[in-house]
């Protein structure tokens, strides 16, 4: 076997689900290639990692004055703009792996917009004078400009990791992935501009969370039908 | 570990009379196995219908297109019961088009984990676990499984029965629930999404353009939440059923005809919102939506 192993054979066998020719096979490879044994590696510690990872992390009540001190020291934030979602998604360099840690990206992301709207409903408010254009400002939650933020990050990965999966896809799922991508975004885009002019309103903040929800799960799932 | 069967698939083109079908091969297998068996099935599928039996084995039959591979591998060790099972149908190349029919019947309270493209998987009789995932086509679940997920591109989903714990996930395809759960919750991005006929005690249903539709009872000390962007939330309670609502549309309008209560004008003058209790309260329900018509109505 001189070829390199594919990320579902180095799966099946850190699984241990090969049939025992291929898994003899597997080994033979593996005990000779730098590189394979590299990625197999890298796969045990990242599940390991996700085997020790606590399913619930709620965050202790000490924390709270130095996250509030953070937010007042920073009351001006510049709020960045919407990226247009592109024709054609973002490129990405690597390979499929990100599938696999997509879903714990959805999860942290929507962790922080839920932390967002819970801290806004239960603490005072701690406004962030925002940069909207030239010469105009305006006030929002700062825990929800971080929450975006997170969110925006977290969308660029997982279209970074669909760029991936794009050639594994196909034409139908890339179209129906794609048009429901717009329809997101429209939402998004309107219910943000709704919030800029109206920021104090937390169920309007709600909804947009449950819009960006919606798009970091689509984005997840697309990436992940690629995988098997 | 070993393997299950090696290109079991008896070839055995089935005559078409009419020349238009695509030829298959005919796939039998049967072994015993355990009445908890975990068994995952992928790859090229035209139909899958997974039955869940008394009987503790694990037997699969049916066709795969012609060319196909179907394989797998088992987690038995010599004549024990297998506890697991692993199989794809593997195509040459996209020219083949997902076609055929595969029957699985496994121990009811098998967990089996399904995903295909576009696929047709019909589930019966099913107590344990599934977990399925299609791009397109559709899914027909008439069991009850402790846990069930679904993920659908474009592909319909319906479920008719009780699971505990229940996840459906679809981008455009449609979603019928009816039935009751403990846990459930409901996430289409354009579909249309329409739950019905049983109790919840705690249920989300999400979309951003596709409507809502619920009919169900809320369980006293539940929780019901529904969120839109600009999808429809129409909410049909039993007169006796006891909640309070909060409802508010952002940018559109509440019809309220479950009580006497009129929704006010929204934050800003824009939209309408509404708090009212029905049936001296019970379950809290949540309703938010951007711009959606919000309905509540007897059912």
């Amino acid at each position: 076997m001189n070829e390199h192993l594919t990320w579902e054979d180095l799966n099946d066998v850190v699984d241990d689900v090969l049939a025992p020719d291929d898994a003899m096979r597997a080994r033979a490879h593996l005990a000779s290639c730098a590189h394979c044994s590299h990625r197999r590696a890298e796969l045990e510690v990242t599940l390991a990692e996700v085997a020790r990872a606590a399913r619930e992390i709620p965050p202790p009540a000490e924390a709270w004055p130095a996250v509030r001190a953070e937010i007042e020291s920073r009351k001006v934030v510049p709020l960045a703009g919407m990226p247009a979602r592109r024709a054609s998604m973002a490129r990405f360099a690597s390979g499929r792996r990100w599938t696999l840690v997509a879903a714990g990206i959805v999860l942290v992301a929507a962790s922080s917009f839920v932390t967002a709207v819970v801290m806004d409903r239960t603490q005072p408010a701690a406004p962030a004078t925002v940069a909207v254009d030239p010469g105009a400002t305006i006030t929002v939650p700062v825990a929800v400009v971080d929450a975006e933020r997170s969110y925006l990050a977290s969308v660029q990965e997982l279209s970074a990791a669909l760029e991936a999966a794009r050639p594994h896809l196909s034409a139908q799922t890339i179209e129906i992935v794609e048009r429901n991508l717009a329809l997101i975004d429209a939402a998004i885009t309107e219910s943000r501009a709704a919030l800029l002019r109206d920021p104090g309103n937390r169920v309007l903040l709600e909804v947009l969370a449950g819009t960006y929800r919606q798009k970091l799960e689509l984005l997840r799932r697309a990436a992940q039908l690629a995988t098997s | 570990m070993s393997r299950l069967f090696t290109c079991l698939a008896i070839v055995m083109l089935l005559a078409s009379p009419l020349g238009a079908q695509q030829p298959t091969e005919r796939v039998e297998l049967r072994r015993a196995a355990a009445r908890d068996i975990s068994v995952r099935i992928s790859g090229t599928i035209g139909t899958l219908r997974i039955i869940g039996s008394p009987a503790e084995s694990l037997v699969v039959t049916g066709t795969i297109p012609r060319g196909a591979r179907f394989d797998g591998f088992d987690a038995g060790k010599g004549p024990e019961p297998l506890r697991g099972a692993k199989m794809f149908v593997d195509v040459p190349d996209d020219r083949v088009l997902a076609s055929g029919t595969l029957e699985m019947r496994v121990p009811a309270g098998a967990r089996v984990w399904a995903k295909a493209g576009i696929a047709t998987i019909e589930v019966t009789g099913l107590t344990g676990g599934l977990d399925l995932n299609i791009v397109g086509g559709s899914i027909r679940v008439d069991a009850s499984p402790r846990d069930l997920n679904i993920e659908s591109m474009d592909g319909t989903v319906t479920v008719n029965g009780n699971p505990s714990w229940l996840r459906v996930k679809t981008a455009a395809g449609d979603i019928v629930m009816n039935g009751s759960s403990e846990d459930a919750a409901f996430t289409s991005v354009s579909g249309t999404t329409r739950v019905g006929g049983g109790r919840f005690d705690r249920a989300r249903l999400e979309s951003v353009t596709g409507a809502i539709e619920f009919s169900g009872t809320p369980v006293r000390g539940g929780s019901l939440t529904f969120d839109s962007h600009s999808g429809g939330i129409t909410l049909r309670l039993d007169p006796g059923a006891g909640g309070e609502i909060e409802a508010t549309s952002i940018a559109g309008t509440i019809e309220n005809q479950l009580t006497r209560q009129r929704p006010g004008t929204g934050r800003d003058g824009r939209g309408q919102e509404l708090s009212t209790v029905i049936g001296g309260g019970g379950a809290h329900i949540v309703v938010r939506t951007f711009k959606g018509v919000v309905r509540l109505e007897t059912r």
